[in-house]
């Protein structure tokens, strides 16, 4: 019996060697992380006439923009399915397309409904579906909460395109005075709006946090106030009216408080007006420049930019503490600041090599990026998905607003109809 | 990985395998300790990283009962753990006949010896057991090579799988460093893939997503279809495949 126990134990060994092998496991701890491709088919419109908006199309460009995508040219489309039904997927396959959009629209006297459906096209299933419904005049914002969908299914990431801009343009006048002009616009810069026209400088639009009120400085009376305004009533309201500098408003993120900077004491400072009572709290005092406040998205702190180290530089003032402690090192200038909704990444403006540009700092790596490779870079605004940077920039001799990914990767300029445009401002995201 | 030295060995692919323990007590108790070894390879994990293309198999041992182990030939001059019986040849192993020669060291146990019992003494058994060990050694030796070059070939097309996958891997803005999705595939032996599925959801669906649609978009692995079928079967007819990204800004 032990005889035979010991004949088995060299197969037993070789059975070993061979049965050991588990499962293969390969790790991919890369990728090229290129942008999707999807294939937006032209919505079919199932109202009367021709319809108001082509949808897709607003939908298509917003994906583009975003440089996560790779929307498929509509000549290379084999097809224009509307329906489940409709959809080959070797064709779309054929063309190499990742996913692909269909959707119908139809209108009912004022009102318009968009449904559409996401379709993977490497799995042959339905991704995502939904419906939109809204005024026809509002055709374009319906179009963009479809591109937030997709943007946020296909991402993880909460789409931005529903949201509009804030920035001032100014039309020079050959021998007379200039034209300033605050105006309002979707994400992409379409549906420009002129909230204010004057002769006297605009600067310096913010958001409160809901998105329904605007803040900004204007010299109309003849010297710089902070004023509010709500978008929807057009109602406004002069907030400050001091001696000397009023500047830089900045909605708290609780729209409780506004920081602004006020020289009324002396030299520029940051002060809190509490918007009910309208009472003033000065946070800084220093005989240097404190100027461009912007909130932590917790409250609990402001980053400002100060000059007291000699150069401008970024700090952060704590609320609690009533500590300021110094958060940029690198370089020579970085000062107007915005904090990205994940209190993370902060944009501002860069000195590198004598040019302005924007960059981006990790609050925790403490690492400092410059995204941008234009001089005279200005004003960045960041979406509030985080994804992008509007800023303001010079191109051919004019100022226009120009926007790049956090990442550095994605660039364009919006297209600017009128004059200088400048200090853009990107809106929270909107409340239906 | 740092920790584990053997994975952070640069040489070309190559394997370690480590013969399961031998007992040298009973015979019943080498089937389980084999047994039990066996079984617990399951849960080994080849892992190929892209740097240094090493593939790493060993076979661990597990066992309660006093530990010997037998460096084969071909293994590196690693530090093998240092155990009560010094390192034996594998082969060459003097036989202390169980008469009463004391003196000689790797005797392992010349105790109580006389037993009069005609039966075969443990010494004896001890004696036939590491003789019929050295021949499962060479035996194994002899898998061993095989095996070798087998997986020497089964790396290098693990790694072609790895990178083009790697090419077709575009990750969502929402990836983060660290995010794990470990995916199942399946082959035939065209090189095509027939399944993939989830084993483990990095908890980000778009993530998930972009792992799953880099295996789709490669689609299929032609290239495995030089490989013989055996190998084939062993280890492409059905993998894994993690998506860990440590490229990405954060």
């Amino acid at each position: 019996m032990k005889r035979l126990i010991l004949a088995i134990v060299p197969l037993l060994f070789a059975l070993a060697a061979l049965g050991a092998r588990a499962e293969l496991t390969i790790e991919i701890t890369q990728g090229m992380d290129n942008p999707t491709a999807i294939a937006v088919v032209p919505f079919a419109w199932q109202g009367p006439g021709t319809a108001p908006e082509d949808i897709a199309w607003v939908v298509d460009s917003d994906l583009a923009r975003s440089g996560q995508f790779s929307p498929v040219s509509r000549s290379d489309m084999l097809g224009r399915p509307s329906t489940q039904n409709d959809i080959f997927y070797r064709d779309w396959r054929a063309i190499e397309s990742e996913y692909l959009l269909i959707g119908r629209v139809s209108a009912q006297g004022t009102q318009m409904r968009i449904e559409y459906e996401l379709y993977d096209v490497l799995r042959q299933k339905q991704a995502h579906k939904g419906v939109e419904v809204g005024s026809v005049n509002e055709a374009r914002m319906l179009s963009h909460r479809v591109s937030d969908a997709i943007y946020q299914k296909l991402t993880g990431i909460r789409g931005a395109f529903a949201t509009r801009l804030l920035y001032v343009s100014v039309t020079r006048v050959p021998g007379g005075k200039d034209y300033y002009r605050l105006t309002l616009a979707d994400s992409d810069g379409a549906r420009p709006i002129v909230l204010l026209e004057s002769r006297e400088p605009v600067m310096a639009p913010g958001w409160s946090p809901d998105g329904t009120q605007i803040s900004y400085v204007s010299f109309e009376s003849g010297r710089p106030a902070i004023y509010r305004q709500n978008l929807s009533t057009g109602a406004r309201e002069q907030l400050t009216n001091f001696k000397g500098l009023n500047g830089a408003p900045a909605w708290s993120p609780d729209g409780n408080t506004m920081a602004m900077v006020l020289s009324k004491d002396g030299s520029p400072d940051i002060y809190l007006m509490n918007l009910m009572t309208k009472k003033l709290t000065r946070i800084t005092r220093h005989y240097a420049i404190d100027t461009e406040p912007t909130w932590m998205p917790d409250g609990r702190s402001l980053m400002f930019t100060s000059d007291r180290g000699g150069r401008p530089q970024i700090y952060r003032y704590d609320l609690r503490t009533g500590t300021t402690e110094r958060v940029t090192f690198e370089g020579g200038y970085n000062a107007r600041a915005r904090v990205a909704q994940d209190g993370r990444n902060v944009v501002l403006v860069h000195q590198q090599n004598g040019q302005f540009h924007i960059a981006l700092l990790d609050l925790v790596t403490n690492r400092l990026q410059v995204l941008t490779s234009t001089q005279l870079d200005e004003s960045p605004s960041i979406a509030p998905n985080g994804s992008m940077v509007l800023y303001g920039t010079k191109h051919a001799g004019r100022g226009i607003l120009a926007a790049v990914s956090v990442d550095g990767g994605v660039k364009f300029r919006l297209p600017s109809r009128d004059g200088d445009v400048r200090e853009p401002a990107w809106s929270p995201y909107m409340s239906r | 990985m740092s920790s584990d030295s053997v994975y952070a060995k640069p040489v070309a692919p190559r394997i370690i395998v480590r013969p399961a323990l031998v007992s040298l007590t009973l015979h019943a108790l080498l089937l389980v300790a084999l047994t039990f070894n066996w079984a617990n390879s399951e849960s080994e994990v080849i892992k190929v990283k892209p740097a240094p293309k090493v593939i790493n198999a060993r076979l661990v041992d597990v066992s309660e009962f006093q530990p010997k182990p037998k460096p084969k030939p071909r293994a590196k001059p690693k530090s093998t753990p240092k155990v009560a019986v010094s390192k034996p040849k594998p082969v060459a192993k003097p036989k202390p006949k169980p008469v009463a020669k004391t003196p000689v060291k790797p005797a392992p146990k010349p105790k109580v010896e006389p037993k009069p019992d005609p039966r075969i003494t443990e010494e004896e058994l001890a004696a036939i057991t590491r003789t019929d060990m050295a021949r499962a050694m060479a035996a194994e030796d002899d898998v061993l090579e095989a095996t070798a070059t087998a997986d020497e070939m089964a790396a290098s097309y693990a790694s072609l799988i790895q990178q083009t996958v790697i090419n077709y891997w575009s990750r969502p803005p929402s990836a983060r460093n660290g995010m794990e999705t470990l995916l199942q595939i399946q082959l035939i032996p065209t090189g095509d893939v027939v399944s993939v599925s989830v084993l483990k959801s990095s908890g980000n669906s778009a993530f998930d997503r972009s792992a799953i649609n880099a295996v789709e978009k490669a689609g299929s692995f032609p290239e495995l279809q030089k490989l013989p079928n055996r190998e084939f079967e062993k280890t492409f007819r059905r993998f894994r495949l993690l998506f860990r990204p440590e490229d990405l800004r954060y």
